[in-house]
């Protein structure tokens, strides 16, 4: 028997390899041949989120200062004899990591040596290397990025909103922590982190592109280290249902108004599935897509315009909302007008063209992404850790009935649970 | 990469062969250059979304995206951009290859006519017009656009220094055109404007991905029956600076912006060499830029260089502490310096050349890559293959990188400088 399954889609005509490591890393190779670039994430379910934690069903809380997982992101990429990103320049690779709410990934895209790179990536995520030195160096450097997205109004927009939504999760505090909470930062600290969360167990390796998987896998024998298994429960405070207040503002030096409007949802029965994740893209397609009627009468009031306004199911451990934003000079009105829409979309039911229209739609979009090698590595590691599956996922569009898009409509936004934040120019 | 065909289509018009059929999609874009000029830019910018806003078939702007949400979220869009001295005017479509249709539907067949509709028969109302509704959003959407870039302040920083850069040449006007020009547009002058940019432009085609290329031609074809007078157009590249432009602003911000723009000295037919040495410079993170600026000295969050060939220009941007402005500064002319002199590695240089053959290789991944490396290459005397710019890039040497260091001069210097 092959020590890994082939899974296989007959809709997109796509397949991937998935391998379970004996050390416990999840490993899935998605061939892309025709393609040249090979495209690889190395990724931890460890984010900004993560700063309360009980290891191994132990007792004790571990508490840590915010922006942690971030700083670890930046100091990784160092090793005693180097740099990571020296070592990819070498051979041609074009390398990168983030750090997300939820996750940490390193990454790199290349035409060439790719088994060199993957060899690279697979050393220096398991070799961490902290002195004070180089902590203190960093601090420096994140100072700076956390400066920056201070003046970035998309992002205070949005985590004012979060501010005035979450009582207690710490989704509300900023990805790369605060100029405070970063000061707090020492190499022990990021010692404790990095052996709790940078266990194999918790990971996940996803290729995409041009790679021999034999060849792949044959290397991850040989370079992955095996460590103790250990367990990490992620500790958050209790999240009352309501929300902190309904509306927040700042003023910022924009020249239109920025706003950002969500509906705080019901998160305690963890993550979703495929189907729903599905069904809910479906019904804010139909809600607020260009082709709905949403958007036609925020448009034709000038309300809103194609460039900036956005909508998104965000949602994560803990935490979950529906949200609109963009850019609007009475951001107050949109916030009304998505509200009378919702209101009448449940009195008056969802139109079946609009449903199939939107299911259309979304099929088409889901193809699309599976042109690029770092579409498709991004989409499984994201699906991957909430417990997803790609095609899974790809497939329950088929299945999606109108009668579920109007139940998770009820399910959905209500009224007494949204949040308006608005950045208004300065002058 | 499969074989590359250019077809002629009539007078200053060419079809671009980009099929690929590894590629779940396709796209046709329909690029249209006429020269940059302040009087004409306001209303160019705003004749790509106007023609596409609205067909004749569906004259509402909800039905039309139904229509292309129906064909499996297929779209019809317009963008606006700068070609060196020119402004580029694309309309484009794009959707899911025939092979995915749930329906049997022709999706590239649709796509290709809806273009055309747009493009050769645009909807006018009985005044024989285009519709005011149209107007109104699309203007309005124009100007909401230029006052969001101010809200990047990397972008705003970066677009006032390219004005103070280009002053005098054509390239220093906004392909948006201004905000005032804009809100004086009657939308009696748009349809002999677009008539203009029809009969007058420079065409260019790209059909990309998994469609048939021969079907797209003979379709746009058939409806090429106008009269043409293509413009010559041009694009003048100055080589030296001799007296360097310093201009700081002052805005309330947490981190100040600085942004250096220099003279290359090389015209795009040179310009292998210069392109090496501003990746060496700032174009990587292996670069001196990156390593020493923002890596050793911790000085800046962002600290790149970038080579435009159009225009042969470099630009360096960078976000920095107010109080490390002048150090930031005189740091990134000292990584010049240093590259005028000889004084990086054999390694430098390979990471360098390295990072291009990568980055050239992958082109051939993506539609938009592809998309993009076309258009980057309208003036180029011979258009080359991301595969053939691997070779060229392979053969440059240590004193070619070391020439075109020193053909760089500094031009101007902008600061949006942070207060509290």
């Amino acid at each position: 028997m092959e020590k890994y399954v082939k899974i296989e889609n007959k809709r997109t005509g796509d397949h991937y390899y998935q391998y379970k490591h004996p050390t416990g890393l999840d490993i899935i190779i998605y061939p892309k041949t025709n393609f040249r670039t090979t495209y690889a994430m190395f990724s931890t379910k460890y984010g900004s989120i993560d700063i309360c934690f009980r290891k191994n069903g132990e007792d004790r809380v571990t508490k840590v200062p915010a922006g942690i997982a971030h700083f670890l992101e930046h100091k990784l990429f160092e090793s005693e004899d180097g740099d990571a990103f020296a070592r990819y320049a070498a051979i041609g690779a074009s390398a990168n990591a983030y750090t997300s709410f939820e996750s940490t990934c390193y990454l790199f895209s290349t035409t060439q040596n790719v088994y060199e790179a993957l060899g690279i990536l697979l050393d220096f995520v398991q070799s961490p290397y902290f002195t004070d030195e180089t902590v203190n160096k960093e601090m420096g450097i994140i100072g700076q990025e956390i400066r920056m997205y201070d003046d970035d109004p998309g992002w205070r927009v949005m985590f004012n909103m979060l501010e005035a939504m979450y009582h207690n999760h710490p989704i509300k505090v900023d990805i790369a922590g605060t100029t405070d909470s970063i000061a707090q930062i020492t190499p022990q600290y990021l010692y404790d982190c990095y052996n709790t969360f940078y266990n194999l167990n918790n990971m996940s390796l996803v290729i995409a592109g041009n790679i021999d998987h034999e060849y792949a896998f044959s290397m991850c024998d040989k370079m992955l280290k095996d460590k103790e298994p250990i367990t990490v429960e992620r500790v958050f405070e209790d999240e009352p249902a309501e929300i902190v207040k309904p509306y927040v503002e700042e003023k910022l030096s924009v020249a239109m108004p920025l706003f950002q409007f969500g509906y705080k949802e019901d998160a305690s029965a963890g993550v979703v599935d495929e189907k729903t994740l599905a069904t809910t893209e479906i019904l804010l397609e139909i809600l607020a897509s260009e082709s709905s009627e949403l958007f036609k009468r925020l448009s034709d009031a000038e309300l809103v315009n194609e460039a900036s306004f956005s909508y998104e199911f965000f949602e994560g451990e803990g935490y979950s909302s529906i949200m609109f934003g963009g850019e609007s000079k009475d951001p107050q009105k949109v916030a009304d007008e998505i509200k009378k829409e919702v209101a009448r979309l449940k009195k008056e039911g969802i139109p079946a063209d609009s449903f199939e229209i939107c299911k259309k739609s979304l099929y088409g979009v889901n193809i699309s992404g599976l042109n690029s090698a770092s579409n498709i590595a991004n989409a499984i590691t994201s699906l991957s850790f909430k417990n997803r599956e790609i095609f899974r996922y790809i497939d329950s569009y088929a299945d999606i009935t109108h009668q579920d898009v109007e139940n998770r409509l009820h399910e959905l936004m209500h009224e007494d649970k949204a949040v308006l934040s608005v950045v208004f120019p300065d002058n | 990469m499969p074989d590359m065909q250019v077809r002629v289509l009539g007078d200053k018009i060419t079809a671009r062969n980009l099929v690929d059929r590894k590629f779940k999609t396709m796209r046709i874009s329909f690029n249209m250059l006429m020269p940059l000029t302040e009087e004409y830019a306001a209303v160019y910018a705003i004749l790509p979304t106007m023609v596409s806003r609205v067909t004749k078939q569906y004259p509402d702007y909800t039905a039309l995206s139904r229509y292309l949400s129906a064909l499996y979220g297929a779209s019809l869009s317009a963008s606006i951009s700068k070609v060196g001295d020119n402004q580029l005017l694309s309309v484009a479509v794009s959707g899911i290859s025939n092979k995915y249709a749930l329906e049997g539907e022709n999706i590239a067949g649709e796509l290709t006519a809806l273009m055309c509709s747009a493009l050769f028969d645009p909807y006018l109302d009985e005044d024989g017009f285009f519709p005011e509704e149209s107007f109104r959003q699309e203007k309005r959407q124009l100007l909401e656009t230029i006052e969001a870039n101010f809200n990047d302040k990397k972008l705003y920083a970066k677009q006032r220094c390219t004005e103070i850069f280009f002053e005098g040449e054509p390239a220093a006007v906004s392909h948006y055109g201004t905000k005032d020009s804009l809100s004086a547009l009657k939308r009696e002058e748009l349809l002999e404007a677009w008539r203009n940019v029809l009969r007058e432009s420079r065409i260019e085609i790209l059909v990309l991905g998994d469609c048939d290329f021969a079907a797209v031609c003979k379709n746009i074809s058939a409806k090429l029956n106008f009269r043409r007078e293509a413009l010559d157009l041009h694009n003048k590249i100055v080589l030296k600076c001799d007296k360097p432009k310093e201009v700081v602003e002052t805005m309330k911000l947490a981190q100040s912006k600085l942004v250096m723009a220099f003279r290359a000295g090389v015209t795009p037919e040179d310009s292998a060499a210069t392109k090496v040495m501003s990746v060496l410079f700032g174009g990587s993170p292996s670069s001196k830029l990156f390593l020493n600026v923002r890596e050793k000295m911790s000085l800046c969050y962002y600290c790149s260089a970038r080579y435009s060939e159009v225009k042969g220009a470099i630009f360096v941007e960078s976000g920095v502490e107010t109080a490390n402005i002048e150090k930031a500064r005189d740091a990134i002319l000292a990584q010049l310096e240093d590259i005028k002199a000889g004084n990086f590695s054999e390694e430098e240089l390979q990471f360098a050349k390295l990072a291009m053959i990568n980055s050239y290789k992958s082109v051939s991944d993506s539609l938009y890559s592809l998309e993009g490396w076309y258009i980057g290459q309208l003036f180029a005397i011979d258009t080359l293959t991301p595969e053939a710019m691997v070779d060229v890039v392979s053969e440059i040497s240590r004193i070619d990188v070391i020439n075109a260091a020193r053909k760089v001069t500094l031009d101007t210097v902008y600061v949006l400088k942070g207060e509290a």
